[in-house]
């Protein structure tokens, strides 16, 4: 029995043996454990520790028992700690786990080691410790050190990384570029669908709405049904920002999607927004270069195939257009700058710009849409006018590249040289302004306006060959046959005549081709030749440009005009069945009136008669017509050379003028050995009050020059005065003993050519013969024009205010050759100038003020007004 | 009951100045009352158990003091702790044995178990016993600069047994395994 009963207690002390083994084997992983495991009283006493915690200690795990858990915590962080574990014991959590950091053993406040803490009750032992907990801690720095890496490159990457959870709002967490791309910080829990889609939904296709609507009901959902819709779902989107202060800004963003997919199942998506703005500006951009390649082959085509001769006169002419279309665009003329468009467009057709002369067209249609609706949205127009702008500026560079002709090269060559003479002025200009030489600045400076004149300066007939060309052209548009006469002699008009004379005839010559000349059939059917025919003639006759401009068409149809006038709702019916012919004929004119029945790039706008009107009108010009049914009609234009407004810009003295001429010439005979006789005509020229119009200074110079040169190839020259019966004055310039090859050298020379155009230009009138040429420049003002003119002043006026006075008023009578006496008038207040004009028969008083100003301009308007009558 | 505690309390100091190699040893009874609160690393629990009574001793120790005692006691260093451990393990059963004798010359027949070790962890897990006829006290036995934390509970099954029980303060005896029952 007792053999038994060892027997029995040999076994279970094996056991126990056995299990104390295993138990101790727990213990020791429990000890080896790579994260904090301990179980604590509720005071937090260690009850049981393992080295993993022992270590935060710096103490071996045995001895730890019976130490404060809170001791490896500051204070503070205790208190977070214990404000978790307090929810355990006070709030009856089963559990609680957070992030808390600790530092590192005794370098408290230094190196902080992140811990995620759980936290969960034991057991309740009332005999021994009470309650008990058990507390698990991972160290996760390192997790953290590299979640923080993972997120620096996270947040570098310049995408939006979003996800997309099952409630189909965005998650809190994304990367840091999203708020750059999306302009806010509201980005986590948005839905999705509004956040991203609402702004460019509308411009989807609708496979991709949907696809996106598929993508909204995709969670939970196999990933078969992902795999779906994803072809579908939009690679790329339009999106508007909102930002805070309400500015917007446009953006295409890239997306791609990526389902987090769990046991075939779509838990989220991984979004990634990708802006693409620049790349899909930049893919605009080269849309439009491409569109642009395309449109720098046409203009090479159509500038090649242009006429050099004819681009030649026409960038002339363009470029005064365009200077003057922005003008009026900028001073909003509408109608005048319809006008100018109607010509660019004109022109440009002539020698094949197409495009320019479509977008000229289209600024047109922009224009009369915008005057006809009243929109007063003129930014398209402008848009459209730049784009003009450029490609006229394109084709005038081509042009220069591509011009090859030897007459062009030549004509260029001559252009160039001129360009590089002013280029040499203006470098010899800037120096004497640098070295502070004011007369020679001043001599310079008329130097480089004369060349400038020379340059720009052209013979009316030059606009023949455009003329023709484009009568030939729109004949042809409108299958009709056309042939011009065309007869001008050299008649030098300066630049802007020219530009009215031009526009004027290319619009006639439309309106004629367009409105009057017949077609073949018709023609023939009439009894008039196939071709139609237009005569036009140029003349001068006493300062007036006369130009004819006839064509054997249908006429103008008096009876449509009616229609129209009353369609127009411009007259009443019984007004215009009334109204005579000759009347009804010039509402042709009127802006905006047309006959034609449709519009088309050549007729129906009714915009070419009223841009002749209002062209001759503002050179003083006038124009008629005369019409016959199926005979024809007539224009007749007239156009002043000299403008009266332009008569006296400037008004000086003659007796001045022709001392300073004097002192001039004095020096010249001096430096240039030049032999001039002006005997007498200082004393001439003071014989009466004389007064040139034409800007003294430029005068002077150009006669200088006129005298030095002809100095230079006659013995002698000889300056006169003379006065004519019109009360023109005029300086006669007689030469002697020239030889041919001078006579040739004169014709040539620049500054006497340029000279004679200026006086033309300014009122004057330049009149050569072999042996003289007379300069007319002047006025001499009758005796009963002479004004007189008096002042008076107040006795408040100090002597030295008095003295001031006396010394202007002397300095006006010098400057305009007239007399002012000097009354005064102690009653009045303050200075009272009043004019006593001879030829006013009732004394003429006006108040001036004392600004020397008002004075003298009062008295230049009166000289004006003078000389105009 | 006294008797018995103070009889378990002399024989662990008896043993332990014989086990130990200690003669200067003192006895110090904790003013906490607290009996079986987490007090060390590890314990080495041994039951003296019989019809009439169940007698736990405990000692309660860290590896640091169960191998000073060992170097003490065999002058030299352990080859592992398991050495040290098992070398308390050998005081408390030692102590068994001599209560054990105790309880036997006396007609009161008992078995001793194997000296178990665990940690004082598991402190919390026992529970106090819950009759009248029952003690329990804690004790260090100080040597030099480590002491040993002891624990006597004794658990009395036939309450009339005291009275047959007689124990006076043993005489010092150089033979310090006398009595010791080996363990299986």
């Amino acid at each position: 029995m007792s053999f038994n009963i060892n027997k029995d207690l040999q076994a279970s002390h094996s056991i126990i043996t056995l299990l104390e083994k295993a138990k101790n084997f727990s213990e020791i992983t429990i000890d080896s454990l790579p994260i904090v495991f301990a179980v604590i009283n509720q005071e937090g006493v260690i009850l049981r520790a393992n080295r993993c915690l022992a270590q935060l200690f710096r103490k071996d795990c045995e001895q730890i028992l019976r130490d404060n858990f809170s001791s490896i915590f500051e204070k503070e962080t205790w208190e977070i700690f214990r404000n978790n574990f307090n929810k355990i014991i006070e709030c009856d959590h089963k559990f609680v786990e957070f992030e808390l950091d600790i530092s590192d053993g005794e370098a408290k406040g230094t190196i902080k080691e992140s811990y995620y803490w759980y936290v969960t009750r034991f057991g309740s032992f009332e005999q021994s410790e009470g309650n008990t907990y058990v507390i698990l801690g991972q160290n996760i720095s390192k997790l953290r050190e590299s979640e923080k890496q993972l997120a620096e490159i996270f947040n570098s990457i310049s995408l939006a990384i979003l996800t997309i959870d099952s409630n189909k709002k965005i998650m809190p967490r994304y990367s840091a570029f999203a708020e750059c791309i999306f302009k806010t910080s509201e980005i986590g829990g948005n839905n999705f669908k509004d956040f991203i889609f609402a702004s460019g939904m509308r411009l989807l296709l609708k496979d991709a709405q949907d696809a996106i609507n598929g993508l909204e009901n995709i969670f939970g959902e196999s990933e078969l049904m992902y795999e779906v819709i994803k072809d579908k779902l939009p690679k790329q989107i339009y999106y508007k920002t909102c930002g805070k202060n309400g500015n917007t800004e446009e953006l295409y963003l890239g997306l791609s999607y990526q389902p987090i997919i769990y046991d075939g199942i779509v838990k989220r998506i991984l979004l990634i927004v990708e802006d693409r703005t620049s790349i899909v500006k930049a893919e605009e951009e080269n849309k439009k270069i491409k569109i642009l390649d395309d449109q720098v082959v046409r203009r090479v085509v159509q500038v090649r195939s242009a006429k050099p001769e004819m681009m030649e006169i026409l960038i002339h002419e363009v470029d005064k257009l365009f200077s003057r279309s922005k003008e009026h665009l900028q001073s909003k003329s509408w109608r005048n700058f319809a006008n100018t468009m109607h010509s660019i467009k004109g022109n440009a057709r002539v020698v094949g710009l197409f495009t320019l002369a479509n977008l000229a067209h289209q600024t047109e249609d922009l224009l009369l849409i915008s005057i006809e609706d009243q929109l007063n949205d003129y930014e398209k127009i402008r848009e459209n006018f730049i784009l003009m702008d450029k490609e006229w500026e394109e084709i005038k560079i081509l042009f220069q590249a591509l011009k090859s002709d030897s007459s062009n090269k030549s004509n260029s060559a001559n252009k160039i040289a001129n360009i590089g003479e002013i280029q040499e002025l203006f470098a010899q200009y800037n120096k004497c302004i640098l070295e502070g030489q004011i007369v020679e600045t001043a001599i310079i400076s008329e130097k480089i306006n004369i060349k400038l004149q020379k340059i720009l300066s052209v013979e009316l007939p030059s606009i023949k060959q455009l003329i023709l060309e484009r009568a030939e052209q729109t004949a042809k548009k409108l299958n009709k046959t056309v042939n011009v006469d065309f007869h001008c002699p050299l008649i030098k008009v300066n630049d802007d005549i020219k530009d009215v004379v031009n526009e004027a005839l290319l619009h006639l010559i439309n309106n004629s081709l367009a409105h009057g000349i017949e077609d073949e059939p018709q023609r023939i059917e009439k009894g008039k030749t196939p071709t139609g025919n237009v005569c036009i003639v140029i003349k001068e006759d006493k300062d007036i440009l006369h130009i004819e401009f006839n064509d054997d068409g249908a006429g103008i149809n008096i009876a449509k005009i009616r229609n129209k006038i009353v369609k127009q709702n411009l007259l009443k019916l019984e007004e215009a069945a009334t109204l005579h012919d000759d009347k009804l004929i010039q509402f042709i004119f009127m802006p905006g009136f047309s006959t034609a029945d449709e519009v088309d790039e050549i007729k129906g706008r009714g915009i070419g008669l009223d841009a002749v009107l209002s062209r001759i009108k503002a050179y003083e010009g006038t124009i008629n017509v005369k019409t016959a049914a199926d005979k024809g009609s007539t224009f007749i234009i007239e156009i002043p050379l000299i403008k009266k407004k332009e008569v006296v810009k400037k008004l000086y003295s003659v007796r001045n003028f022709v001392t300073n001429l004097i002192d001039l010439l004095k020096v010249m005979e001096k430096e240039d050995n030049i032999s001039i006789d002006y005997k007498n005509l200082l004393a001439e020229s003071t014989n009466g009050t004389g007064i040139i119009f034409i800007d003294r200074t430029k005068l002077l110079l150009a006669l200088t020059n006129h005298i030095g040169i002809v100095g230079q190839c006659y013995k002698k020259v000889q300056l006169n005065f003379r006065k004519n019966d019109s009360g023109l004055v005029s300086l006669i310039l007689s030469y002697k003993d020239i030889s041919d090859k001078s006579q040739a050298e004169l014709k040539y020379s620049v500054p006497i050519d340029i000279c004679n155009h200026y006086i033309l230009n300014h009122g004057g009138r330049v009149v050569e013969t072999r042996e003289r040429t007379e300069i007319i420049f002047g006025f001499y003002l009758s005796k009963d024009l002479i004004p007189l003119i008096t002042y008076s002043y107040s006795k408040d006026l100090s002597n030295s205010e008095i003295e001031n006075l006396a010394q202007f008023i002397n300095q006006v009578m010098d400057e305009f050759d007239i007399r002012i006496s000097v009354e005064k008038n102690e009653t009045t207040a303050g200075i009272h100038f009043v004019k006593h004009l001879q030829d006013s028969r009732v004394s003429n008083h006006c108040l001036f003020t004392v600004n020397h100003t008002e004075f003298k301009r009062s008295i230049f308007d009166h000289l004006r007004r003078l000389i105009c009558l | 009951m006294e008797k018995l505690i103070t009889m378990i309390k002399d024989n662990s100091i008896d043993r332990f100045k014989s086990h130990m190699k200690y003669n200067d040893v003192s006895i110090e009874i904790p003013n906490d009352k607290n009996l079986n609160k987490v007090r060390s690393f590890r314990t080495v629990i041994i039951l003296v158990s019989g019809d009439d009574l169940k007698l736990i001793f405990k000692v309660h120790f860290t590896s640091e003091i169960a191998n000073y005692f060992y170097q003490n006691a065999m002058q030299k260093t352990p080859a592992a702790v398991e050495k040290s451990i098992d070398f308390m393990k050998e005081y408390t059963n030692v102590v068994a044995g001599r209560i054990k004798k105790f309880f036997t010359d006396q007609n009161v027949n008992v078995g001793i178990s194997l000296p178990i070790l665990t940690r004082g962890f598991d402190e919390i897990f026992f529970e106090l016993p819950k009759i009248n006829d029952a003690i329990v006290e804690n004790w260090i036995i100080k040597a030099e600069k480590y002491h040993l934390c002891c624990t006597g509970i004794i658990e009395l099954l036939n309450p009339n047994v005291v009275s047959r029980l007689k124990y006076s303060v043993p005489e010092q005896t150089d033979n310090g395994d006398e009595g010791e029952v080996n363990f299986l």
